[in-house]
């Protein structure tokens, strides 16, 4: 489905261990998905009955000239060789965070500490998911303030993981960030120009 | 013994599911979840969410039902209970203890024989050191269905054509028609221009102004435009229509040029909020979040226009990305968000940089404006591009 594409980018999602990665990249991705599943060994087991241990692959396609390879990472610290290898070469990292939890934030520093080139070259953007209704502008304040001065210029939005809509939307803001100064944009009046995601992607 | 009814407020999905588990496999069954839009005897909140702190600040709470604020830590509160996180049974019921016995106290002497138990939810129960209040009705709760089908008007009346013209009409119907930069120059052109205060989102910014300087005296309002009402609920951070907003019909109505006698604006304090409630359960049809309603009516007002008076060639920036995954999108916002947040530019020079249509930079000036992100730049700010 990508043999079609003039340009492929690969993009990394990042985060905590249970914060929805996996169904990200199920979500996102057009063929079925490359998992690498096992059972936990430590305090994951009171989460969830597996959890990734390498990485997640899928591939999503954005227009019809452009795919997208989606790696997905393990979220303990311990597999952090494994966030180093899958970010070569990668148009960005997409961080994924819990809003519901008001300490979320501060449990964030091994991942900005991991991505901090990424972030300062802005090309990343944080997912904040499970956001209360009514406090969906307090919760992503908070996440944004602790990007500190990049937290203005990178993507920070409201996503839930298993919506297509809202991952595909995570990638194109961080894909538009990250090749900001690279992409002339199409001819005014083609259909290229004209065109917003697809119905079918909402 | 009843138990005790239980608002939870301000808390995160873990801390409520762990205060329903106790709930439910309490066998002495001391307090149950209160359910919508009834009396509850108590209100239990997380101090770590700022909303808490600030209803605890204000003080509102002493004229309603006693509080528990969880907390970590010391923390010291005259008039409620405090629980340390993460809240055990024990804990919980020593509240329930608590609670009973201040309801207990302050209940009128009765004779000898006469006296009867009371349940918490019949007689108002109170907090350790507060004076005893009736319970209060919580607003009931509106039914305000999906979030994200109600952002985009459903344009019913093209929904049978092919999919490519379905989604020019679409871009049409959020950026209006095709506009050159020459044209967007003239700054009183009546063509190409408009006035903001003559349409729905001039005037739905400042009736969200009027709810900001009644600072949380005024809870909701109501702005009354030809054919369609607009219900404001900023506790529920909600903008309802009494019409639907399908295309041709509401839409032509609500984002349609106003007169200087439309849009009527009736701000409800805390005594009459009830009567608004009331009204939308009986009349709202959709329900937008306040984000989305004040974009979507930038967008709908200008429609790829720029206001009277502004100049194409004064430079803003944006201060941060605008959240949208829930906000409508036009094309090539991503990529005039990534710009504007790292540079500052004019609109012609983002027209010009960028190489798109202009009504789609001046769509997304429009939406922006309205959502107080897109601000005229520092004259000494000289941008990612020139800075680095």
């Amino acid at each position: 489905m990508e043999r079609d594409a003039r340009r492929i980018d690969k993009v990394v999602i990042a985060g905590p261990v249970g914060v929805g990665k996996s169904t990200a990249v199920r979500a996102a991705s057009d063929v079925p998905v490359l998992e690498t599943e096992a059972r936990p060994s430590d305090d994951t087991r009171a989460m969830k009955a597996s959890t990734t241990v390498a990485l997640d692959f899928g591939v999503t396609r954005l227009d019809d000239t452009r795919a997208v390879h989606v790696y997905g990472t393990p979220g303990q610290k311990r597999f952090d060789f494994m966030w180093d290898i899958l970010v070569g070469g990668s148009a960005g990292v997409m961080l994924l965070v819990d809003g519901s939890d008001p300490d979320a934030s501060d449990g964030l520093d091994p991942y900005l500490d991991a991505f901090a080139p990424m972030l300062a070259r802005r090309r990343f953007a944080l997912g904040v998911t499970r956001l209360r209704p009514d406090a969906v502008e307090e919760g992503l304040a908070r996440c944004r303030a602790r990007l500190g001065d990049a937290g203005a210029e990178v993507p920070v939005l409201e996503t839930d993981p298993r919506s297509r809509f809202d991952v595909l939307v995570l990638i194109r803001a961080l894909l538009a960030t990250s090749d900001r100064h690279a992409t002339p944009g199409p001819p005014p009046g083609t259909a290229a120009a004209a065109r917003p995601i697809p119905d079918g992607q909402r | 013994m009843p138990p005790i009814r239980a608002w939870l407020r301000w808390m995160n999905e873990r801390t409520r599911a762990l205060l329903e588990y106790h709930f439910e496999h309490d066998p002495q069954r001391g307090f149950v979840i209160a359910a919508s839009g009834e009396a509850a005897d108590v209100v239990i909140v997380d101090h770590d969410f700022p909303g808490a702190r600030a209803a605890i600040d204000s003080g509102k709470w002493r004229d309603g039902p006693p509080l528990i604020v969880l907390a970590h830590g010391e923390l010291t509160l005259d008039d409620a209970l405090v629980l340390t996180k993460p809240v055990d049974r024990s804990s919980l019921d020593a509240a329930a203890v608590r609670l009973r016995d201040a309801a207990h106290d302050a209940r009128p002497a009765a004779g000898p024989g006469s006296r009867t138990e009371t349940p918490p939810s019949s007689t108002p129960s109170a907090p350790a050191t507060a004076a005893p209040s009736a319970p209060v009705a919580e607003p009931p709760l509106l039914e305000l269905g999906d979030r994200r089908s109600a952002v985009l008007p459903d344009l019913t009346a093209v929904a049978s054509a092919p999919r490519d013209e379905r989604a020019r009409a679409r871009v049409d119907a959020l950026c209006g028609p095709p506009r050159t930069l020459d044209e967007l120059a003239d700054p009183d052109d009546p063509v190409h221009r408009y006035d903001p205060a003559r349409h729905l989102s001039g005037r739905l910014t400042d009736a969200l102004d009027t709810l900001a300087a009644g600072k949380g005296e005024i809870l909701g309002l109501t702005l009354t435009l030809p054919g369609v009402e607009l219900y404001v609920l900023p506790w529920l951070d909600r903008v309802c229509t009494s019409e639907p907003l399908t295309w041709h019909v509401g839409v032509d109505r609500a984002f349609r040029p106003l007169e200087d006698g439309d849009g009527d604006v009736v701000t409800y304090p805390a005594g009459t909020i009830n009567e608004l409630v009331g009204r939308v359960n009986a009349d709202a049809c959709q329900a937008y979040p306040t984000a989305a309603f004040r974009w979507l009516a930038a967008l709908f007002s200008a429609r790829g226009r720029l206001p009277l008076s502004a100049d194409v060639e004064r430079a803003f920036r944006l201060a941060r990305w605008p959240n949208l995954s829930r906000l409508e999108m036009t094309p090539e916002c991503m990529r005039i968000v990534a710009d504007w947040t790292a540079n500052p530019r004019s609109v012609a020079d983002m027209i010009r940089h960028l190489g798109c249509e202009p009504r789609y930079v001046t769509a997304l000036h429009a939406a922006t404006t309205a959502a107080g992100l897109l601000h005229p730049a520092d004259p000494t700010d000289p941008g990612e591009d020139d800075g680095a």
